[in-house]
């Protein structure tokens, strides 16, 4: 599966003078852009510490023992890689409108970002059955990437929750896990990213939506079936719409509240929209932020 | 209050009531349905907006079926019949202006009748007594009205009588415009008369003025006295003697002078007759006060016709004639009266009600956005 059916050179090309960094400290084995939570000596000044027995007399601040007649050693901060971890939504309630396919894209996009930095990724899916591409470095991995974001389908009877919970399970070291949901269940889904977010990994959660849901821009009165439970409602659009968008913007507001409260970076784009300018803003912002 | 229908075949367009029905019931089976991520958002909303839709659909289709209704109502014509429409029927008049063929008629004065009449023809016929027949005939094809016979012209005696007019329904009314242009006429009447023992011919003059009839005798010539005999029975010939010199004394219109008249009083035998000579029997009248017109008539019917006697019928007489026009008939056939006009117009008013409702509530469905949802 070549990386076009998944996203297109335009999309990948108007991104890629970008990167993809963590916010927290990661745990990687090789050198790379991500704080390691190792302190070394390595190029970037981290902190002074006391001097203890041993320590290399070079990395002896003799200016500061000049100044305050006491030893200190100063400490480097080693950069390292990281394994980003893409979890995606494949539930049901993904199959309506465009959503899916952006939240694929938006993990394809990601995805070669992070391959193109030296770091590496991999993809977590669940529906009846794991679909788990290991996070794995180097751009002979980007064709696996690609296929297995190519292969996946909505309509999965697992929650994101449910994937959040392997996701707990199967990282071994801190990195960056990037959420792609509509967060429908949300209170078990939060509860989940909380979770990962407090084992340490740098955890952002996009939520991808279709226009129609956000306004209910739907004509003329239907029978709504809710794609998760199969519950049916008789609705008027026109006549509901209004308390409807009062409801989800709320709802929309609280998911927000909840996960900035957590420290979790928080992405909402919705399907139609430009996607260059939403990503590029969203990366840059938390290139600021690290 | 009733209704009267004047088309009532087409109350089968009520039937048609059960097209917005089915359409309505059909629509709700049809309902489309549209698979949607969550409901959670539309718990709160669904009941009020729902039963708000069942009322507004419930509405819809009462004004669709109220639109058909009209429409259906409308079609069939109905006339409501209120007292003040009664009443109305009742001050409208149809009148039937029977022109008589005798001398020239005043044009304006026909015209003139038929002033203020709801409807109005004029009918010429050879009798009175046909031209009421066809007035009748025409009174039933006319809307509910009074109904009244206005006989405009030269009315003689004889053209109109007591029968001709008894044959006339009780609730049309009659009027007399007795009309003459003509100049007054003059006409010359053989008589067969007897001046004392003798039988004469005069040539009678009689002259029809409009109010008046002038009789004058001409010359009397002297004629055969047995022109003319009667014979009866011994116990008859009294009597058939006397009603025979009665009759010639007031005078008898005769033109046949050149045959023999014998008459046959009541099967009586004639004997040997004289050649050219005509035998007429006649029967003995019930009373012997009417034997001298059973002989006048005889002689009468003998002769060749006559020209009749131009006598007007007396202004007494048309005055006794006269009448009012009665209630209208209960079996004229009931005209629209536009009463439909009403039904139109609460159609239509409808039909924009339902054209506002439809849009209020949004019941169209828009295809681009079907298609991006899709």
């Amino acid at each position: 599966m070549s990386r076009s059916h998944v996203v297109t050179s335009t999309e990948l090309q108007s991104l890629r003078d970008l990167e993809l960094v963590t916010k927290s400290t990661v745990d990687g084995l090789r050198q790379g852009l991500h704080r390691s939570p190792f302190h070394g000596y390595s190029a970037e000044f981290s902190q002074y510490r006391h001097y203890r027995p041993g320590d290399d007399l070079k990395y002896v601040d003799w200016k500061a023992f000049a100044r305050t007649d006491r030893l200190y050693t100063r400490q480097f901060r080693e950069t390292t890689n990281a394994a980003a971890l893409f979890v995606i939504d494949i539930s049901k309630s993904m199959d309506f409108g465009a959503k899916f396919v952006l939240a694929r894209t938006v993990a394809a996009v990601l995805g070669t970002l992070v391959l193109d930095q030296g770091d590496a990724a991999g993809v977590l899916a669940v529906d009846d059955r794991a679909h788990l591409v290991p996070a794995r470095s180097g751009h002979h991995h980007l064709r696996v990437l690609l296929s297995e974001l190519a292969s996946l389908a909505p309509g999965g009877a697992a929650s994101i929750a449910e994937a959040l919970r392997r996701a707990a399970t199967i990282l071994k070291r801190r990195g960056l896990v990037v959420v792609l949901s509509d967060l429908y269940e949300d209170e078990e889904a939060i509860g989940q990213i909380r979770r990962l977010a407090r084992m340490g990994h740098d955890v952002i959660v996009i939520q991808t939506l279709s226009r129609a849901e956000v306004t209910l821009d739907v004509g003329g009165a239907a029978e709504f079936v809710d794609l998760e439970s199969g519950q049916r409602l008789t609705v008027q659009p026109s006549a509901a719409r209004a308390a409807y968008v009062d409801a989800f913007n709320g709802w929309l507001a609280r998911v927000e509240q909840q996960l900035r409260r957590e420290g979790i970076d928080y992405l909402r784009l919705i399907a139609g929209e430009p996607l260059e300018p939403a990503l590029r803003r969203f990366l840059v912002g938390r290139r600021g932020r690290s | 209050m009733s209704i009267f229908w004047t088309a009532p075949a087409a109350l089968i367009g009520l039937a048609l009531l059960a097209l917005p029905i089915a359409v309505h019931l059909l629509a709700r089976q049809r309902i489309r349905t549209l698979p949607y991520p969550s409901l959670r958002f539309l718990r709160q909303t669904q009941l009020a907006s729902f039963r708000r839709r069942s009322i507004q659909d419930a509405a819809l289709l009462l004004c669709r079926v109220a639109i058909v209704a009209a429409a259906a109502l409308a079609l069939a014509g109905p006339v409501f019949q209120t007292a003040a429409r009664q009443a109305a029927y009742a001050e409208r008049i149809s009148r039937a202006i029977v022109v008589t063929r005798y001398g020239g008629i005043d044009r304006e004065i026909v015209e003139r009748a038929a002033d203020g009449a709801f409807v109005s023809r004029i009918i010429t016929r050879l009798t009175m007594a046909d031209a009421f027949a066809e007035a009748e005939r025409w009174f039933d094809q006319q809307p509910p009205s009074a109904r009244e016979i206005v006989i405009i012209g030269a009315l003689r005696r004889g053209d109109l009588n007591e029968a001709d007019i008894s044959a006339i329904s009780r609730d049309i009314g009659l009027r007399f415009l007795p009309s003459i242009v003509e100049t007054p006429s003059t006409i010359t009447m053989p008589i067969l008369a007897r001046r004392g023992d003798a039988l004469v011919a005069i040539d009678r003059q009689v002259r029809a003025d409009v109010d008046a009839t002038h009789v004058s005798d001409g010359p009397a010539t002297a004629i055969s006295p047995d022109l003319v005999r009667v014979v009866a029975s011994p116990r008859d010939t009294p009597l058939a003697e006397a009603a025979f010199g009665a009759a010639l004394d007031a005078g008898v219109p005769w033109a046949n002078f050149n045959q023999r008249i014998l008459i046959a009083w009541d099967g009586a035998g004639t004997g040997a007759l004289p050649p050219n000579t005509r035998v007429i029997r006649m029967e003995a009248p019930a009373r012997p006060s009417a034997a001298a017109d059973a002989i006048r008539e005889v002689l009468r019917a003998a002769s060749p016709p006559q020209p009749r006697e131009p006598v007007l019928v007396g202004a007494d007489q048309l005055a006794a004639w006269t009448r009012p026009p009665g209630a209208p008939s209960p079996q004229a056939p009931i005209a629209d009266e536009g009463d439909r006009r009403w039904l139109w117009g609460a159609a239509l008013f409808l039909l924009l009600f339902e054209w506002r409702m439809r849009r209020s509530i949004g019941a169209q469905v828009e295809p681009a956005t079907e298609a991006r949802v899709a």
